[in-house]
């Protein structure tokens, strides 16, 4: 009868809806472990700063970018992003330690990937973007710029150079740049 | 209105509706889990060992 | 054949010709970014000038005007009544037009390189945006027109249940009212000042944001057609029926209600919201991959149906007794092909972390070319191929010709993105004119930036033979074609529709209230504490 047909119309494609719940679920709890658990999260460290006094800051003056080894131990990295470079171009940092990058622009949207890697992040006039990571792997990787900034955009490109940690050698003041290879 | 015959009698679609919807859920069910089977797959093997960030 | 259609040619007319340039200027944007040497070596200036263009082409006018005129076809068809308000309909596509023609010649003035995301600070010239606005009036005045066609019908037919096919389409005029307040504002309240010269300054994290709003919806926006087709076209084409119309209601209803809530996804990686904003969007996108699931399952229960009405027998025996030889039947089988990749592709994105892995890299650009480039637009071709004949009065192209430009398509389209998807897990990244492929850490990328190449070539190929297919030429048949349009029945006729599934007024307020929760702070953050301003970047000088 055509009404116990509409009924089991209706029961199949609720069967099916608890199905795709059951799916949409399995992501959701992944995306929860790996957040929680594994510590990956979107960069989101909502921190206001002026771009048009960007190279006057404490922090983004020209004197204080790169890598550098805090007071507490904490290595951190200092990177300025213009139309159409980073300062610097090439920042080296250790393996298998937590380290941190901080991004700031004076002047129109950029962003960075760190390929091989999760660090990602939009860099956006008005805001610091700072992002934790742990490097699994050596080597020279590719920091580009990947958002369009402008024309320049295509070579708007930066080193990350990763080394073991045993060849990470700071100087008195907590500094290191990439030597010249 | 003409448009709205299909030519199809409701006793046609009824016996068709027997078997219906077996083959939906075969078909949608392993489309949908290989679906997921493949964010696993990229979730547990290329975005875990990135290594982490926030 | 539809009074109205000359109005309805007009704007496919209009969406077809953009298509098919913007698919010329891809490939030659293909060409200039592979490592293979091309006769001219032009200045980046011109490669973002076709970026721009084709970006704005395909994303807003091959869209916008196949939505209208789908929509007016839909309103006349659907309804069985004549469209109202038609010299208002004819207003809106000429103030749409001479949208399109001024923000393509500011285009092509070289001033508006800012592509067709078009983020501030780097700000064109005024043309460009104002173009963009007469567009955005002109789809208003479309929507209108749709929800007073359906507030009709119902006046005029009390306790009868506005057809499917006319619910989709006003549910995804309502989605797009709701869809365009963002960018609208964003236009209005901060880039058309910057780029009058009246500010000097601009609030970019407020900008990203509002444009954000727009930026998720607008995509179901060009979904929902493609979605109306698989409900109410495809089940007839395959001989069948629709296995459940309530639950095609349902699924546009949450297509609408969740899509709408969920544009910080396209900022996870920005600095201006918290994990809790981005995490609570993510949530209310995996709901919105909820009725696209459920259309997985009640279209393919619809063919499913189709194929045993045809003696199709066993668990997969009714897939093979389908008639593939029809072209709609063909292009829902390719768009759900596509679909698994396309959209697979998106739960990636979605996934709060996960999006790390792929935030503008080339794995972007791939999920929104084949989802969009693939699964929808494969849909308008096969809508256009099957209301052809009743607009011109011509009897169809072969349907093997059809059929041989929706394979093109498809193999073309997967030849393009797959290798984006490798080459953006490699770190690719976004909205480059050239690279440097001496860099060894780039080198290995270059054959598969060929072999995308060749796919977008089919693509070209397969984009002339769909106008080929359309062009009406001597040799085939004049027809009288039937009066209207014969969409598919419901497997159970003369059902009862719940009031909540034949209007909107429960689901504004469902959309209402999801949006203060989930854009309400995000936005009024920007007014509650002072941002910093950038700087406004002019491109076209001063």
């Amino acid at each position: 009868m055509t009404d116990a047909s509409e009924r089991d119309v209706a029961r199949s494609e609720l069967r099916w809806g608890l199905i795709t719940i059951a799916a949409v679920s399995v992501i959701m709890l992944a995306v929860i472990y790996a957040g929680v658990v594994m510590h990956i999260n979107p960069p989101s460290n909502v921190e206001r700063i002026d771009p048009k006094g960007l190279h006057l800051s404490a922090e983004f003056t020209e004197a204080n970018l790169g890598t550098k080894v805090e007071a507490n131990g904490q290595i951190t990295a200092r990177i300025v992003t213009t139309q159409f470079a980073f300062v610097p171009r090439c920042v080296i940092l250790p393996a298998d330690t937590p380290v941190t990058l901080r991004l700031s622009r004076p002047d129109v949207i950029h962003g960075i990937l760190v390929s091989g890697t999760n660090v990602n992040t939009m860099v956006v006039p008005g805001f610091v973007s700072q992002v934790h990571t742990t490097f699994r792997k050596t080597g020279d990787l590719l920091m580009p710029c990947h958002e369009f900034c402008g024309l320049g955009h295509s070579e708007m490109l930066a080193t990350v150079r990763v080394v073991p940690k045993s060849e990470f050698h700071p100087g008195p003041d907590g500094r290191i740049a990439c030597a010249a290879k | 209105m003409p448009q709205d015959d299909d030519g199809l009698s409701q006793d046609q679609v009824e016996r068709a509706l027997h078997e219906t919807p077996g083959g939906a859920f075969a078909l949608a069910g392993l489309t949908v889990g290989l679906l997921i089977v493949a964010w696993v797959a990229i979730y547990l093997f290329v975005f875990l060992p990135r290594g982490p960030v926030g | 054949m539809p009074q109205n259609r000359r109005l309805i040619l007009a704007h496919l007319w209009v969406a077809f010709a953009a298509f098919a340039a913007a698919a010329a200027l891809g490939v030659w944007q293909m060409w200039e970014r592979s490592p293979l040497s091309t006769p001219a070596a032009v200045p980046a200036a011109t490669y973002y000038q076709s970026v721009t263009a084709h970006g704005v082409s395909m994303a807003y006018v091959l869209t916008t005007f196949f939505i209208m005129g789908f929509g007016y076809f839909v309103a006349e068809t659907g309804l069985k009544r004549e469209l109202p308000g038609r010299t208002w309909a004819w207003g809106a596509y000429f103030v749409a037009v001479a949208g399109v023609l001024m923000t393509v010649l500011s285009i092509a003035s070289g001033k508006t390189t800012v592509l067709y995301t078009f983020y501030p600070p780097l700000t064109a010239t005024a043309w460009f945006y104002v173009g963009l606005v007469l567009v955005v009036v002109a789809s208003w005045v479309w929507c209108v027109l749709m929800l007073v066609a359906m507030a009709r019908f119902k006046r005029d037919n009390p306790g009868e249940p506005v057809p499917l096919v006319m619910y989709a389409t006003c549910a995804n005029a309502v989605l797009w009212l709701w869809t365009t307040v963002g960018v609208a504002a964003e236009v209005l309240f901060q880039i058309l000042p910057a780029a009058l010269g009246l500010t000097q300054t601009i609030d970019v994290g407020l900008s990203r944001t509002l444009f954000s709003w727009t930026l998720h919806p607008i995509v179901y926006f060009w979904l929902l057609p493609a979605y109306t087709a698989f409900y109410t076209m495809a089940p007839r084409a395959a001989g069948g029926r629709l296995y459940s119309d309530l639950m095609g209601r349902l699924s546009f209803m949450l297509l609408i209600i969740y899509s709408i809530p969920v544009g910080i996804h396209h900022l996870f990686m920005d600095p201006e919201h918290s994990t809790g904003f981005k995490f609570i969007q993510t949530t209310l996108t995996a709901l919105v991959a909820v009725p696209t699931l459920l259309t997985v399952f009640t279209i393919a229960a619809s063919m499913e149906l189709a194929g045993r009405l045809r003696g199709g027998k066993g668990l997969f025996g009714w897939i093979k007794a389908l008639p593939w030889d029809r072209p709609m039947v063909l292009a829902t089988g390719l768009a759900f092909i596509m679909l698994w990749f396309g959209g697979g592709g998106g739960l990636i994105n979605m996934s709060y972390g996960m999006n790390a892995m792929v935030h503008n890299t080339s794995w972007v650009t791939a999920h929104f070319h084949l989802i969009f480039g693939g699964s929808v637009v494969i849909m308008y071709f096969a809508i256009a191929y099957e209301i052809w004949p009743s607009l011109t009065g011509h009897a169809a192209q072969s349907a093997a010709r059809q059929r041989l430009q929706l394979w093109m398509w498809t193999i073309g389209m997967m030849v393009m993105s797959l290798p984006w998807h490798y080459l953006g897990l490699q770190g690719q990244w976004r909205r480059v004119a050239t690279f440097d492929y001496a860099d060894p850490r780039i080198h290995s990328w270059g054959p598969w930036v060929d072999v995308s190449l060749v796919g977008g070539v089919i693509l070209l190929l397969s984009a002339l033979l769909f106008l080929a297919n359309l062009r009406p030429t001597r040799r085939l048949a004049r027809i009288e074609p039937a009066p209207g349009y014969a969409y598919a029945l419901p497997a159970h006729p003369g059902g009862h529709v719940p009031a909540a599934l034949n209007g909107f007024a429960l689901w504004n307020v469902l959309i209402a209230v999801l949006m203060l929760v989930a854009y309400g702070f995000p936005i009024m953050q920007f007014f509650m504490t002072p941002s910093y301003q950038a700087v406004v970047h002019r491109l076209a000088g001063g």
